[in-house]
């Protein structure tokens, strides 16, 4: 953005003649320049450039003759640069001027203009539409009149076999069919902001006078009018074969009050948009103030019959008078946005985007949507307020809709688009009192998100502030954040309440808070909203700041035949909570002090719950305790969902199968079921932390010890100090002795005899940097030999303190407090060593070989990422838990040999630094499900990941992996993963590619497209499951922690008891738990048999050999199968090559052929895994 | 199987079985060594060139194997034939080379050039077996278990070894100085000419290597914007490189709008 905006002022220079800054420090023009440079507007420039044009143009005309002389650089360059270099035309100016000034930046713009063509209606279509609607029209138009009938008579409906969707009590009236007066669009198709993607499409019928009279405002008559008039036309209209292809009853809004009649069109259009159709009254018929909200429209009497209780006792019924008086007010809605909309291209298409902003939100959806149309008039409202105007960008129309939504409040203050607030229209602090959310008309009377609920609006707001923050950064994906993701409601929540409800508890939740019989009479019986309200209230006050958001699940509308009555409403609710990671897990709720009168209402809050407890301040506090304080994380996570599941029995009794918790099912893979430890085990948060905490204390040993050099830094590379190991090492006894172990020289090592594998023993890398010096060697075998010498000083001195420690050529094995280390001593050096290269001529060269790349990872990024992603875990209490249940599932689907550790840790890491459309992910639950869909939903061939670990990427890097992933895409691993810390620094080369020759340096190998494929399929049905399946009492989050081994061509079963690391698997089934004794430290312990897998020397052995002709799958968590698919390309006969021959058999005589020996190949498995392998299927399905 | 050739390319084709029991078996091919560039560890006319190892062939049983033509000198396994030395490392634990693995290729350097004709005239139709009672292979559980037990060296091992890659890290050491001590004049002002390239290539400073390319950054430093004409071409360039960019976002966008990206 800013290089652009620097660029288009050299550009804007170059008229002026004026120099640069830089190189004329003392010039007079260096002062304006640094003006233009701040505010950067262009008029200004333009001025100066009069100004400056007399003197300037002597120097100008030098210079052009100039360049006539100089054979000029532009003439020597090369035709396809030509067109770069060409002079540019004022439209290419004012195009990128206009970028700059009202754009986010230019891929952002051309993005956006994309967008906007690909869900404008067509020319087409909309044409088909208003050919449709003269058809429907002129047919509604030449229905006859009715017969008058008694508005409660029902006859008439069943001898035509439509149902009247409203049930209401018998009221007086009557009700006669007269063809309406007008049909026309309302909403999005009458505003031009209907969009292709928009699933319904709003014709508003007027009534003629005649039919409505002044006193069908009261008792609902006007409601059952309109349903019945929409009933009539409904059984009209159904056998219309060339006119509709269906007719559906609905809600608008998802309001049980306001049915409304959904045609599908026949002819094509009627797959693009249904058509709701809306009957309202002749604008004379009624005044608004009659449904003005502080009114009552509904008399008890009538409603209740005659025990209903006196009138006196009833107040206002807003939502009864909103639901009526949203017809009234439609057409004055219609002609409004007419007038102030229609004309003006941008604002319609800030519109557009704001619409298409909502729907990948599901607002436009659902019981409770924020219909565009309250967009349009917000529009209004911000062009009347002078916050808008009519020559704003479409995409500065957005921004500033956004930062109004993000600004206001609707709940507490409300918003009105009457600017005179005139005595005869209620004051906004009474609106508030009898809406949840207010946004009035610019009548005054009708609310315009009167159906919202308290919570739909601070969700919306909550989006509002994350859009603004997408707005704000200079990622490249903000595009897609704000308008192609989707934000799916399970993927937003970290964890999710799915009450279950129904009518009985719904009129006891809400006679609970008040008058039944008031919410009854407003909400014309469906008392859903209120209790639904009543219980997020209570929900709200009970889990104090431990949620940020509570969200309720908006449900879908209904819709169903026209001679079906309608379907019973969900009364169920699914809320879900956004965290605040740190308040959720706090043991105590904390009330007021003893002495204060609030202390009442608590203790009738809580119940018996609450105890009065001292404080370590020495006050007394009214309190309530949720858990013990040497409780694992992994439990104390789960915190709210007891609070939430107390206060609900407490106050409504509800039963435990009645709240349904949702999020311990998906951690509970993490859990350890088969071992009982010593310590709680949790979900492994505290291991690893345990096992950091042993790291440090070796490193402090390990610089305590007296070397010929000192030690500077003591480093850790290994999974388990970037938090990402799945079963961080636990402390426990080994096992030394036994079938099959012998101790030799304080080692335990295999004897002869073959007897069952030990568990599985982890070691915790350690690099050791010593301090400079110029003795070591030049020769990389001599500096191994150098370091080994280290290792036995190390050994000796570690063996004296009384710490058991072995000496191996390669590095030094320390086992200090049941903990297993790898130390090894590291030589920065020693990466340029291995860099060298002689070429042919006998000059070393600097190269980039593997074994330096290797080092280079090593000594140098590994340690940086760890600790970056340390700082990640320090943020982000979930990430610990959240990587390893992620990576446990790629595990699990045999996917690790080709997804490496570090891509599946630096996908979940961006997951954090990257969390739009959402918040960070609070809960490894809602994580998992992100990274699912991260799996599914990515295009790994358009996307980069760049993860800005502790936000180091420059700008310019930025800029640079972008410009290099799109130019050279072919050459990139398909899925590219850059972190900063892989760019390297200044280089001593003048390779210009030297910098990011190593991003994404994690994916170089693997994974493979056909992986990242299955990866794709894997992911978006795990993903497909846990979203339909969660809320369900059967569901079981192990089904998809287990591969499918269909898909594989050779199935290996591998021994259970060879494998060292079956605890970890999925199913481990042990009947009874173990209890693991304890680790006891003894004086001269024996080294246990560490790091030693068969099933993984199994799978490398198995790939070295055959990695040319087959895939291989395996778990390495205790996985017990490996399979093996063929390589389609590798499978049919070839020209012999002597040179690739590796496994094929040679056949034919007169052309000698290859193929792959499978014969002898699938017994050269069995062969490698002796003793290991079971069994080897042959799955010959094709 | 179908029919095989007995000889192809120049090779000679034969079977491999893994015991005396096994059904089926890997072709391996084998003829003379016999490239151009000399090279004493494999002398042309003793060496046998094997291809299509299998890769749990050790080189113990591999001896065995070709025990029946002649007594076998030295067997050579290499991932692929090059023409580098495949001399074993002198120092194994120390090696900064790679064990092969997999399947592989084979040097077969006989005693005598006899064993090398024998080979060349075996019989195809007698199989060949890796893995007798006398001379097992070990695979699989066994094979790791001796692995990981082989990990381990102990102390006084460790310390010969250490002691051996000094010495001769320092021989080599010598060698350089002398050779580069060659180069220079003697007190007379002779230089000693050698027939013989130095042995080790020199190492470019990199100092000396980064002062190189800062002074020629400076010079280039120096002369940026000097001229008017300069001062214009980089206005122009700046200009080029925006439209550049621009082009690339066009790009992009079009690659997106290819796969339906912009579908809501």
């Amino acid at each position: 953005m800013k290089s652009i905006l620097e660029d288009n002022m050299l550009i804007g220079n170059e008229e002026d003649g004026e120099d640069d800054i830089e190189s004329e420090g003392g010039d007079e023009n260096s002062d304006e320049d640094d003006e233009q440079d701040t505010d950067g507007f262009d008029e200004e420039e333009d001025d100066i450039a009069e100004e400056d044009d007399e003197d300037e143009r002597e120097s100008r005309k030098r210079k052009l003759s100039e360049e006539e002389e100089m054979p000029s650089k532009e003439a020597k360059l090369e035709d396809e640069d030509q067109s770069l270099y060409k002079l540019p035309t004022v439209d290419e100016l004012n195009r990128l001027r206009e970028t700059q000034m009202l754009f986010h930046s230019n891929l952002f713009r051309m993005q956006m203009e994309e967008l906007l063509l690909e869900v404008s209606v067509k020319d087409k279509h909309r044409h088909k539409l208003n050919q449709w609607l003269n058809q429907f029209t002129s047919f509604v138009k030449s229905l006859p009149q009715s017969p008058a009938y008694q508005l409660s008579a029902t006859k008439w409906l069943k001898e035509n076999n439509v149902v009247d969707p409203l049930t209401l009590p018998e009221s007086k009236g009557s009700f006669q069919f007269i063809p309406p007066t007008e049909v026309k669009f309302v909403g999005g198709a009458a505003a031009g902001t209907l969009l292709s993607t928009d699933e319904t499409v709003d014709v508003m019928l007027v009534l003629p006078k005649e039919i409505v009279t002044f006193k069908d405002f009261k008792d609902g008559r006007w409601l059952a009018k309109r349903s019945k008039y929409l009933s009539w036309i409904a059984f009209n209209i159904q056998g219309q074969s060339d006119l509709v292809a269906g007719v559906n009853w609905t809600y608008h809004l998802g309001n049980s009050s306001r049915p409304v009649l959904q045609v599908t069109p026949a002819s094509g259009i009627g797959k693009k948009w249904k058509v709701n159709l809306f009957p309202v009254p002749d604008a004379t018929s009624f005044k608004l103030s009659l449904f003005s909200p502080e009114r009552w429209t509904v008399t008890p009497t009538w409603y209740f019959g005659d025990e209903g209780a006196k009138e006196e006792e009833f107040e206002a019924t807003p939502h009864c008078n909103w639901s009526s008086a949203i017809d009234v007010i439609m057409q004055d809605h219609l002609e409004h946005i007419g007038i102030n909309i229609c004309q003006h291209s941008n604002l319609i298409q800030g519109i557009k985007l704001m619409k298409v902003w909502l729907a990948q939100r599901y607002f436009n959806k659902g019981l409770r949507t924020m219909s565009s149309h309250v967009i349009s008039m917000l529009v209004i409202h911000l062009l009347q307020v002078r916050k808008i105007n009519s020559q704003m960008s479409g995409y500065q129309v957005f921004r500033t809709v956004i930062l109004t939504l993000d600004s206001v409040d609707w709940i507490e203050k409300g918003m009105c688009m009457r600017n005179d607030t005139g005595e005869d229209v209620p004051s906004l602090e009474r609106l508030c009192d009898l809406y949840e959310v207010v946004f009035m008309d610019p009548s005054g009377r009708v609310n315009l998100v009167g159906n919202l609920m308290k919570e739909d609006f601070l969700l919306l707001k909550h989006e509002a502030q994350l859009a603004l923050q997408i707005l704000n950064s200079s990622s490249a994906d903000s595009f897609d954040f704000l308008f192609m993701k989707k934000r799916e409601f399970y993927q937003l929540c970290d964890q999710v309440l799915s009450l279950k409800l129904n009518k009985k508890k719904l009129k006891k939740i809400v006679k609970k808070h008040g008058n039944l019989k008031q919410h009854e009479l407003d909400a014309l019986g469906d008392l859903r909203f209120p209790a639904w309200s009543a219980v997020m209230k209570t929900l709200k006050r009970g889990l104090g700041d431990r949620v940020m958001l509570l969200v309720p699940e908006s449900g879908a509308v209904p819709s169903w035949p026209v001679g079906e009555s309608p379907p019973k409403g969900k009364s169920s609710l699914v809320i879900g909570f956004v965290l605040d990671e740190i308040a959720a897990k706090a043991l105590l709720t904390k009330g007021p002090a003893a002495d204060d009168p609030e202390g009442k209402n608590f203790r009738e809050f809580w119940g018996e719950k609450s105890n009065l407890r001292r404080f370590q301040d020495g006050s007394f506090h009214e309190a309530v305790l949720w858990g013990t304080v040497n409780q694992p994380v992994g439990d104390r996570r789960l915190i709210p969902g007891s609070v939430a599941k107390y206060i609900l029995n407490f106050h409504y009794d509800m039963e435990d199968g009645d709240v349904n918790y949702i999020c311990q099912g998906t951690e509970s893979i993490l859990r350890l079921g088969h071992c009982r430890l010593p310590r709680k085990y949790g979900t492994g948060e505290e291991s690893t932390v345990e096992a950091i905490q042993a790291f440090d204390a070796i490193s402090r040993k390990l610089r305590s010890l007296d070397l010929p050099l000192k030690i500077t830094s003591v480093q850790s590379t290994s999974e388990v100090g970037r938090h990402t190991s799945v079963f961080p090492p636990i402390v426990m006894k080994f096992l030394t002795s036994g079938k099959g172990l012998e101790v030799c020289e304080s080692r335990v090592q295999f004897a002869t005899e073959i007897g069952e594998v030990p568990p599985y023993t982890y070691a915790i890398e350690v690099n050791v940097f010593l301090e400079t010096s110029g003795k070591w060697p030049d020769n990389l075998v001599a500096i191994q030999a150098i370091k080994a010498e280290f290792y036995k000083t190390m050994a000796s001195q570690l063996t004296d303190n009384g710490i058991a420690a072995l000496t191996f050529p390669k590095y030094l094995q320390v086992l200090w407090n049941g903990y297993i280390f790898h130390v090894k001593v590291c030589y920065r050096r020693e990466i340029y060593l291995s860099r060298l290269v002689a070429n042919d001529d006998g000059v070393l060269r600097e190269q980039d070989t593997d074994a330096a790349i290797k080092l280079e990872t090593e000594l140098e990024i590994l340690p940086r990422i760890t600790s970056a992603l340390a700082s990640v875990q320090a943020d982000h209490p979930s990430f610990n838990s959240g990587v390893r249940l992620c990576k446990r599932w790629v595990g699990s689907q045999l996917l690790l040999p080709h997804v490496p550790h570090m891509a599946v840790d630096l996908l979940v890491t961006y997951l954090y630094t990257n969390p739009a459309p959402y918040d960070a992910p609070h809960t490894p639950h809602v994580l998992f499900l992100r990274f699912l869909s991260l799996l599914a939903h990515t295009d790994w061939r358009t996307t980069p990941i760049l993860v800005n670990l502790r936000d180091t990427f420059t700008v310019e890097d930025v800029t640079e992996l972008n410009r290099r992933f799109t130019s050279e895409r072919s050459s990139l691993p398909p899925m590219f993963i850059a972190t900063p810390y892989e760019l390297r620094g200044s280089s001593s080369s003048v390779d210009d590619t030297y910098r990011y020759r190593l991003a994404s340096m994690w994916t170089m190998e693997s994974p493979s497209l056909p992986i990242i494929y299955r990866c794709k399929q894997l992911a978006s049905a795990a993903l497909d499951y846990m979203t339909k399946a969660m809320l369900k009492n059967t569901f079981d989050i192990k089904l998809i922690f287990r591969p499918s081994l269909d898909d594989f061509n050779v199935v290996i079963k591998l021994q259970e008891s060879h494998l060292s690391r079956r605890k970890e698997s999925v199913d481990a089934s042990v009947p009874n738990p173990k209890f693991v004794k304890p680790y006891k430290y003894q004086r001269k312990e024996s080294m246990p048999i560490v790091m030693f897998d068969p099933a993984e020397k199994y799978l490398t052995e198995l790939r070295e050999a055959f990695s040319h002709l087959a895939l291989f799958f395996h778990d390495e968590f205790g996985g017990n199968v490996i399979g093996l698919v063929w390589k389609p390309s590798a499978l049919p006969e070839q020209e012999l090559k002597i040179g690739s021959l590796e496994g094929h058999r040679i056949f034919g005589v007169k052309t000698v052929k290859q193929a792959p020996n499978m014969e002898a190949i699938l017994s050269d498995i069995e062969i490698m895994g002796e003793g290991l392998v079971e069994s080897v299927t042959i799955n010959d399905k094709t | 199987m179908e029919d095989c050739p007995e000889n192809v390319q120049g090779f000679k084709v034969m079977r491999l079985k893994f015991k005396e029991e096994s059904k089926s078996y890997h072709h391996i091919l084998w003829k003379r060594h016999n490239v151009r560039v000399y090279d004493e560890l494999k002398p042309p006319g003793r060496t046998l060139f094997v291809v299509n190892v299998p890769p749990y062939c050790t080189e113990s049983n591999f001896k065995h194997i070709f025990m029946k033509y002649g007594k076998v000198d030295n067997i050579y396994f290499q991932k692929k034939p090059s023409l580098d030395s495949t001399a074993p490392p002198k120092h194994p634990h120390f090696s900064l080379v790679n064990p092969v693995e997999g399947f592989k290729v084979a040097y077969v350097v006989f005693t005598k050039p006899d064993g090398l004709s024998h080979a060349m005239s075996a019989s195809p139709s007698n199989d060949l077996i890796l893995s007798t009672t006398a001379n097992p292979v070990a695979t699989g559980i066994k094979k790791w278990h001796q692995e990981y037990n082989s990990l381990y060296v102990s102390p006084e091992q460790l310390s010969t070894e250490i002691k051996s890659v000094m010495e001769s890290y320092e021989k080599e050491k010598e060698e350089v100085e002398k050779a580069a001590k060659e180069d220079e004049p003697d007190e007379d002002g002779w230089i000693t000419v050698n027939s013989k390239k130095t042995v080790k290539p020199k190492l470019l400073k990199e100092n000396e290597f980064k002062k190189k390319t800062k002074r020629k950054k400076k010079k280039q430093a120096e002369l940026v914007k000097f001229y008017a004409f300069q001062q214009r071409q980089s206005k122009i360039d700046k200009l080029a490189q925006l439209r550049k960019r621009f082009e690339e976002d066009k790009k992009r966008i079009n690659m997106m709008k290819s796969t339906r990206k912009f579908k809501p």
